[in-house]
């Protein structure tokens, strides 16, 4: 049980620089996931805090020592790996018990916790197999229980359900979560599906090219993203982002794209002036684009109408992808709505939830 | 090898006679190899049991019908099998199990290392052995001669680990390479030393390659004769003696030799062949 902290870190590998100035605080007991896009530098910062790499710059905390220094067995972490690693030549018992073992634990005490920690992931009946004789689901879990049975100050996970079908992989992320709530331990989980980063994770960190780019709740993350790289990274399907242009003056001001102008809601308009005239990208989450008919009532609207170019109807929800003037954006619309291919859909965008970036820095303006 | 995958549709049953055809082909060719692999071994094992009247006449039989013990019983009952026989076993034993301490640690440092510090590495174990054997034995031989180590056991093991510590740690490095480094590095975060990472996870995955290893070691310096002729004069070896009756004794006789030779052979690759399993590292890593 302990807090992390990276301090400027940087890691690189000869030219390559995987990790760029990474100052990060994990708190106790917070389950924080790392994403970002492949080669982002993800595993590369768990490495680092595992001491599987050694950093080139910086400092590393875990609780309040430095370990920069301590080796990778010294460190109390465990970790569960995105290949799994387990022992081929070692029964799923001595798998989990390779550590306590080490450790010169009672026998007792061993025998006691591997089954604790094989009943809880649901694996106490495979403690004799070999890991050839598991299904992936199965190595998974005896994967975690090895990194559970240690009682470590940090859990450290890499991708660690990557290798699962998508059904099992919903059923190990509520175990994941579970888990964390029952162990009350510092999870640091790194992943690059944003569907597991937004549904276990406490706080978010956002990597891009080896860069941190924001650190938030999932919500402030969804709602308030620093940058174009977050809001494009976060959320499914992706927010729709338009080239545009500020027009107008200090009393109103429309945001112009190729493809319709829309007018900000007036209590951002301070936020935006000194932006009049500029190039600007506007984004709108697919969520917040209505059919007119089903709008909300107590928002901003703008509207105009689109061509409905595709629907694909998801249950409870549908997506509607329209084109305008030859843009094209998608709609997550009321599923309700009577919206048909090749027609024309009156819209409305729910203005309170815009997002305004720079063109040229790409950070946020709102 | 595995089953073949099935490719037809199941209700759709036809028989792929190409297919079949090919493991026809296969099964005669590995005949074929084993056929004339063994023949020499065939007749060595024959000829030491049979009848002289099978053997001395224009045409000697292939197929004896006539068998006799009088070939064994002279060799066994020789002076000079068992000092020879027990030198080389001890030799080759001891050059094994010493090459086996050096190499391991050795090889597996060297396959940790970065990608062009290793070859140049493995290159030079290498050069240590591009010069010929017989031109270094006699140097070797005086050299030992003074240092006392002539006509012993401990001096024939120097000269064969010479001889098998490049091909030992070669083998060995291939070995430890296809270990996963996740593998050691989940070992050394639940907090194993490199040591003992080395003996509780690398050393049992490499048993294949380390018996391979073992075998091909124990089994040239089970058959060196080069060093072996040199430094040894008066308590030879195995191999140097089966030489010496070469020139001194008839076929039947050399045969038997040969045959007890070959048989610690046999016996050696059969020890060792329970360790050479292909499915070793299966569930290790990835699902
Ligand atoms: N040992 C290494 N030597 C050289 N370059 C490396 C090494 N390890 C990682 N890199 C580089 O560092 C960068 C970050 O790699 P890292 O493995 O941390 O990415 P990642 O975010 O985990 O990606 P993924 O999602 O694909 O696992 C990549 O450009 C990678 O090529
Ligand atoms: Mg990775």
């Amino acid at each position: 049980m302990a807090s992390v902290a990276f301090s400027h870190v940087t890691k690189a590998f000869g030219e390559v620089i995987a990790v760029d100035d990474l100052t990060l605080e994990i708190a106790d007991k917070e389950f924080l996931v790392l994403v970002g896009p492949s080669g982002c530098g993800k595993s590369t910062s768990l490495r680092l805090l595992a001491g599987l790499e050694e950093v080139t710059t910086g400092e590393i905390f875990i609780g309040e020592r430095l370990v920069n220094d301590v080796a990778a067995k010294d460190r109390d972490i465990a970790m569960v790996f995105q290949s799994y690693a387990l022992y081929p030549h070692m029964s799923v018992f001595d798998n989990m018990a390779f550590a306590l073992q080490l450790r010169k634990m009672d026998k007792g005490e061993i025998k006691e916790r591997v089954q604790r920690a094989a009943e809880a992931l649901g694996i106490d009946n495979l403690l004799d197999r070999k890991p050839k004789q598991l299904s992936g689901g199965q190595r998974q879990r005896v994967a975690l229980g090895r990194a559970i049975v240690r009682e470590p100050a940090v859990f450290l996970m890499d991708e660690p359900l990557s290798n699962l079908d998508a059904k099992l992989r919903v059923e190990a992320r509520a175990m994941l979560s579970r888990l964390h709530l029952q162990l009350g331990t510092t999870f640091i989980y790194v992943t690059h599906d944003q569907v597991e980063a937004m549904t276990m994770g406490t706080r978010i960190a956002v990597q891009n090219a080896g860069v941190l780019q924001q650190v938030d709740t999932p919500e402030d993350l969804y709602d308030h993203p620093v940058n174009i790289f977050v809001a494009g990274f976060i959320g499914s399907p992706a927010m729709n982002l338009f080239d545009a242009t500020l027009m107008g003056s200090n009393e109103a001001i429309h945001i112009q794209t190729k493809a319709f102008q829309v007018e900000v809601p007036t209590q951002v308009i301070p936020a935006l002036t000194d932006h009049l005239g500029k190039e600007v990208i506007f984004g709108i989450r697919p969520e917040d684009i209505h059919d007119k008919r089903y709008m909300p009532v107590d928002v901003t609207a703008a509207s105009f109408v689109a061509k409905v170019d595709v629907i694909e109807p998801m249950g409870s929800e549908r997506y509607v992808y329209l084109v305008k003037n030859g843009k094209d954006f998608v709609a997550r619309v009321d599923p309700r709505s009577a919206a048909a291919v090749g027609e024309d859909l009156g819209i409305a965008l729910n203005m309170d939830n815009i997002h305004l970036f720079d063109a040229k820095t790409e950070e946020g303006l709102l | 090898m595995s089953e073949a995958a099935p490719t037809s549709r199941p209700g759709a049953r036809r028989i792929n006679w190409g297919k079949r055809a090919g493991r026809v082909g296969l099964a005669l060719l590995v005949l074929l190899i084993v056929a004339v692999t063994m023949a020499p071994v065939y007749f060595m094992v024959v000829l030491s049991v049979m009848e002289p009247s099978e053997f001395f006449r224009p045409d000697p039989a292939y197929f004896p019908t006539k068998f006799t013990t009088q070939w064994w019983e002279r060799v066994l009952n020789s002076e000079t099998l068992y000092p020879a026989f027990t030198k080389s076993l001890v030799v080759a034993t001891v050059t094994t199990a010493i090459a086996l301490v050096i190499s391991v640690p050795g090889a597996y440092a060297i396959s940790r290392m970065a990608p062009k510090v290793k070859y140049f590495l493995i290159l030079s174990l290498f050069f240590t052995r591009m010069y010929p054997e017989i031109g270094i034995a006699l140097p070797v031989a005086v050299f030992f001669l003074r240092m006392g180590l002539y006509e012993s056991i401990i001096g024939l093991v120097f000269a064969h680990l010479i001889l098998v510590l490049p091909i030992c740690a070669w083998i060995l490095v291939g070995a430890f390479e296809t270990i996963p480094r996740d593998l050691e590095e989940a070992a050394s975060v639940d907090g194993a030393s490199r040591l003992r990472t080395l003996w509780r996870v690398v050393i049992p995955l490499a048993a294949p390659g380390i018996s391979v290893a073992a075998i091909f070691t124990w089994l040239l310096s089970w058959d060196e004769v080069t060093y072996a002729r040199f430094l040894t004069l008066l308590h030879p070896t195995l191999p140097i003696q089966l030489l010496d009756i070469i020139g001194r004794s008839g076929p039947t006789v050399v045969a038997t030799w040969a045959t007890i030779v070959t048989i610690p052979v046999v016996i050696v690759t059969y020890l060792m062949q329970r360790w050479l399993r292909a499915d070793y590292l299966a569930g290790a890593v990835k699902g």
